[in-house]
């Protein structure tokens, strides 16, 4: 991509470094605004729904069952992220179980090796899930195959189904296997991951804010 | 009514993020400082070293395969590891005087955090700490160059902020390295379509010479570069796809 693209405040003329700084600021500035409107803009596009998947998955959690999270790249360390908040969770939040898949690196290595990469996190979920548990997958485009391996196996054992995808949904949205899909629609792959991370974030609050309820 | 309430924890949810999210535009000095300076490390061949605990840890990994495998094409990937756990002995075994040191700590107090840090300093590397809270321990400490504190005590919004943050200084460190001037290991690299370093594609070249430490001497279209045959096994004469300075599959028999 041609940078002058990006910021097209950029020209070979303002070559000193007090002039980078400057357009680094703005840029800077003009990110953070963009992040702050599209979280916003989140609440009415996904609050009813994100309410619902957390009713679902408080459920899941009362009748024993897990969470099983996957995504590839900056997504993988979101499925960890998920495992952490769930299972050591800030001091008032309820200890839940869940298991980050790409974070089992003997398994996932000896997958990609000996089958392929596509089967990782299906081969996982049949290996350890079955209905009542939960999965939940990452993808800012919403079309890595061996996330959507991965949703028609979680479907196939009728677990309950969350995804995360970014522009408008990709092939998470056409293949009918996500129970709950939210998507962010924004065409900027570091918008998507920092939306996704509120989502994510904002579905674990309610569940507890559920779970309180319930108890 | 309980369909009233949860629509309220909704929205509570969302508005508790919105005057952090404003704070960190607010930053922006700091965080065009600490790219400036981090391009400049690269620049010296520097690599990145990110570590973190717990949760901090995902945000390690996270961004430090933004740097190595950016998702923006043609953007040059940069030299980043993140550690498996932070501590100063892993520091002081992995760190150089080129590096920059990236330390995670949503409240600004973990100690571990610190003292890599402290260590990576003694060493000679850019000190970043990425914090929340009030900046805590790490934050004040003076092994620290630039600190960028989160608003909030939150420690989700403290990493959805932290998110934001990493992918603005991924963005503005390359920002900084095109603008005023690439070093010299990108732009010798790079002419016209064929860029051996910086493609997102694979280019297939031609090995002239094999030399000590894995590293070949390859023809392109534009003259001879050295590039790595660690990963594969190639002589004089064969053909290898090189992506990133790493021939990554031979193409060619062997003629010589």
């Amino acid at each position: 991509m041609n940078p002058e693209s990006l910021y097209p405040f950029l020209s070979p003329e303002q070559g000193d470094g007090s002039g980078v700084l400057a357009d680094v600021r703005a840029s800077t500035e003009e990110k953070a605004a963009e992040i702050v409107a599209l979280r916003e803009s989140l609440a009415d596009l996904h609050g009813e729904r994100l309410v619902e998947c957390a009713r679902r998955m408080a459920a899941c959690f009362e009748d024993g069952g897990r969470l099983f999270a996957f995504g590839n790249g900056g997504s993988g360390t979101d499925a960890r992220q998920i495992e952490e908040l769930h299972v050591g969770p800030p001091p008032q939040g309820r200890p839940l179980p869940a298991v980050s898949l790409p974070h089992d690196v003997a398994t996932v290595t000896a997958l990609s090796n000996d089958v392929s990469f596509d089967v990782a996190f299906a081969r996982q979920l049949a290996a350890l899930a079955g209905a009542g548990d939960i999965a939940m997958g990452l993808s800012t485009s919403g079309g890595s195959e061996n996330l959507l391996r991965a949703f028609a196996e979680a479907n196939r054992r009728r677990m309950l189904t969350v995804g995360f995808a970014g522009y408008d949904g990709g092939r998470m949205a056409q293949a009918g296997t996500v129970d709950y899909l939210f998507v962010v629609p924004s065409s900027s792959v570091h918008r998507i991951q920092e939306a996704q991370t509120t989502l994510y974030h904002v579905l674990w609050e309610l569940t507890q804010w559920v779970l309180r309820g319930r108890s | 009514m309980a369909r009233e309430t949860a629509e309220e924890a909704v929205r509570a949810a969302f508005r508790r993020r919105a005057d952090p999210g404003r704070a960190l535009g607010a930053d922006a000095d700091l965080i065009a400082a600490a790219c400036r300076d981090m391009a400049a490390r690269f620049r010296r061949d520097g690599k990145i070293i990110t570590f973190g605990e717990g949760g901090a840890a995902t945000d390690a990994q996270h961004v430090a395969v933004e740097f190595l495998h950016p998702v923006v094409v043609g953007k040059p990937a940069l030299p980043a590891l993140a550690l498996t756990a932070a501590t100063a002995d892993r520091l002081r075994l992995l760190a150089s005087p080129e590096d920059i040191a990236l330390g995670f700590s949503p409240d600004g107090r973990c100690a571990n955090v610190l003292e890599a840090l402290r260590a990576a300093r003694e060493v000679g590397a850019l000190t970043v700490a990425l914090v929340g809270g009030d900046g805590g321990d790490i934050a004040g400490d003076k092994a620290v160059d630039h600190a960028l504190i989160a608003r909030s005590d939150d420690p989700c919004v403290v990493k959805e902020l932290h998110v934001t943050a990493y992918h603005i200084l991924w963005e503005l460190v390359h920002v900084f390295i095109e603008r005023q001037g690439s070093p010299e290991r990108f732009a010798a690299e790079c002419h016209e379509d064929v860029c051996v370093t910086c493609s997102d594609t694979a280019v297939p070249v031609r090995v002239r010479e094999v030399m000590d430490g894995g590293l070949a001497i390859v023809e392109t279209e534009n003259g001879p570069e050295e590039i790595s045959l660690a990963l594969v096994d190639a002589g004089p004469g064969d053909t290898v796809l090189v992506h990133a300075k790493e021939a990554i599959a031979v193409l060619g028999e062997p003629t010589g």
